[in-house]
């Protein structure tokens, strides 16, 4: 088995009344593909949010490489190799597109020419080359999904959280955005939390399933996809 | 690849200015252009933490107080000359910068509540004045004790001296801002949304504290330069709202967030009140602000980002234009 990049282990956040993870664990390897599913409100976001210290947990540990992060920020969270995404795409508008990734490829550069020089690479991978002189602001929502798949990509992390890059993209948009997640595969780890059943199969090399704040399930694709809870959790008991 | 011209403008304008003072002007002019430059170079210190961070700050007379009021208390006291307490001035804002603005970015404080809070800790420094009244005159004000014409002790009798020392002054502070690429980026970042640059690896809290530390100290160094042009300070003056506003009026009108908005803006707006006041302020009484007024507002609802905006919304425009004909020829073929 690969090496275990990024350990949960055990984890719980309570927001009020609201549980919103639950003594959650898991563990990713290095150069997998993790998808993470789970209806609306499973906590998957929040698990994110937990990941990178945005939030800090209630209980639990989070291990990156051997090293505790749940006590991190998320600036230093993503010093250290872990970078993720918004779910709703989070341009900075008043920016271009290029410093958008100016922005992104800085905090790891060691000269603001360097990052510079990085940036229209970047641009490349997600195609928004041409638009690198558009603002934040005026992007589709496509184009605002590729911008933070960029932004994150140019802070060039071992492990990427993607957090629905899928929704709002056509059919024939998503199998290039699967080619992309495939690509970056090999050379990083990658997590997905993803709505989209097709894509999330079709890339996932394990996946695990939340259901109100829990893992209910975990396993390949197949098992998932064949597995009675998750099946319930997500049409509800009684269905076939 | 863009080339960075700011180097070759900032040059020009600086040579061109040196030029100035060459020139056989008018008393009153040379006035409105010592003030004029005074404003450029608070505004760029105002425009650091307002303009590139966003935090909108209309209390910024509270560390032009203090600066002035620690360099003018020095120098009456021990004889200190106020190129030294000018620093010791700028350290003090720095440290009542820090009581406000530390407590302000740890919890998140921001927009409308964080410009409340600096409105405020202005209002503070104003009534702290004037209560210490045994030691800064109070109300009255204090006036700084003369001395004949010398460099050493920042006093000079032709106003020739002092516009040169405004001159280096705003010149080392636009320098300063342009210096501070890296970290300008990462201050727009953080205006536009400091989560999503906290994912990016910027820390937010440190930058903007940067941000606001330096700021402060600039803003003070000019109220060292107040109190030794003007020989008078009274906390009205120096502390009130006027001064924070213009001050933000400046950047707003020539562009917050650039490197020579701040300047622009007084170029613009500080002769023009002064000539308005000049021409119109005798014969009709309050003319020249209901003109101001006016010119405040078109320039608002046409160009909401200032005066340095423009050669950026044109690009922006011809880049649209471009990226529409592009669509158009893909969607031929």
């Amino acid at each position: 088995m690969a090496e275990k990049i990024l350990v949960v282990d055990n984890i719980s956040k309570r927001f009020g009344g609201l549980q919103a993870t639950n003594e959650v664990s898991f563990e990713v390897y290095k150069n997998e593909i993790l998808g993470i599913i789970g209806p609306n409100g499973a906590g998957k976001s929040t698990l994110f949010n937990l990941i990178t210290g945005f939030y800090f947990i209630d209980s639990g540990a989070i291990t990156y490489k051997g090293e505790r992060i749940d006590k991190l920020t998320p600036d230093q969270i993503c010093h250290k190799g872990i970078t993720r995404t918004f779910q709703v795409a989070r341009p900075f508008g008043g920016l271009t597109v290029f410093d958008n990734i100016l922005v992104a490829c800085l905090p790891k550069a060691r000269r603001v020419a360097d990052a510079r020089a990085q940036v229209s690479e970047v641009l490349k991978i997600v195609s928004l080359d041409k638009k690198a002189k558009t603002l934040g602001a005026d992007l589709t929502t496509l184009e605002r999904k590729r911008l933070e798949l960029g932004k994150a990509l140019a802070t060039n992390p071992e492990v990427l959280l993607l957090d629905e890059v899928m929704t709002g993209l056509k059919p024939h948009e998503m199998d290039e955005m699967m080619e992309l997640i495939k690509e970056l595969k090999k050379t990083k780890t990658i997590v997905v939390v993803e709505h989209v059943m097709r894509v999330i199969m079709n890339i996932s090399d394990r996946i695990i399933v939340l259901d109100h704040g829990q893992k209910i399930a975990e396993g390949q694709p197949k098992e998932i996809a064949e597995n009675p809870t998750v099946i319930e959790a997500y049409l509800g008991r009684g269905a076939k | 690849m863009k080339q960075d011209k700011t180097p070759l403008i900032l040059g020009i304008l600086a040579a061109v200015l040196l030029m100035v003072y060459f020139l056989p002007l008018q008393i009153y002019v040379k006035h409105i252009l010592i003030l004029t430059l005074l404003y450029a170079f608070l505004g760029t210190g105002w425009n650091l933490m307002c303009g590139y961070a966003g935090r909108l700050s209309l209390g910024h007379a509270a560390f032009v107080a203090v600066g002035a009021y620690t360099s003018l208390l020095l120098f009456k006291n021990f004889h200190l000359t106020p190129w030294i307490g000018m620093l010791v001035g700028g350290v003090f804002a720095v440290l009542v910068m820090l009581l406000i603005a530390y407590p302000s970015f740890r919890f998140g404080v921001k927009g409308p509540y964080f410009t409340l809070g600096s409105i405020a800790l202005a209002e503070i420094i104003h009534n702290l004045l004037i209560y210490f009244r045994d030691h800064t005159g109070g109300s009255l004000g204090m006036s700084l004790p003369y001395e004949p014409t010398s460099l050493a002790m920042f006093q000079f009798d032709g106003k020739e001296p002092y516009y040169l020392v405004i001159l280096a002054f705003w010149l080392i502070a636009v320098f300063i801002t342009w210096k501070m690429e890296r970290t300008r980026y990462y201050l727009e970042a953080i205006r536009e949304d400091d989560d999503a640059a906290a994912a990016l690896g910027i820390s937010v809290n440190r930058n903007l504290i940067i941000a606001a530390c330096i700021s402060a100290f600039l803003v003070a160094i000019g109220g060292t330069f107040y109190i030794q042009y003007y020989r008078y300070i009274d906390p009205y003056s120096i502390a009130g709202f006027t001064l924070s506003l213009n001050m933000a009026l400046v950047v707003v009108i020539g562009g917050s967030g650039t490197i020579l908005g701040p300047t622009i803006g007084a170029f613009l707006l500080i002769p023009l009140t002064e000539v308005l006041r000049m021409t119109l302020g005798a014969s009709l009484p309050g003319l020249h602000l209901f003109l101001y007024g006016i010119l405040l507002i078109l320039c608002i609802i046409f160009l909401p980002k200032g005066i340095a905006s423009l050669p950026g919304k044109i690009r922006a425009k011809k880049a649209k234009k471009e990226a529409q004909t592009n669509q158009g020829a893909e969607g031929v073929l």
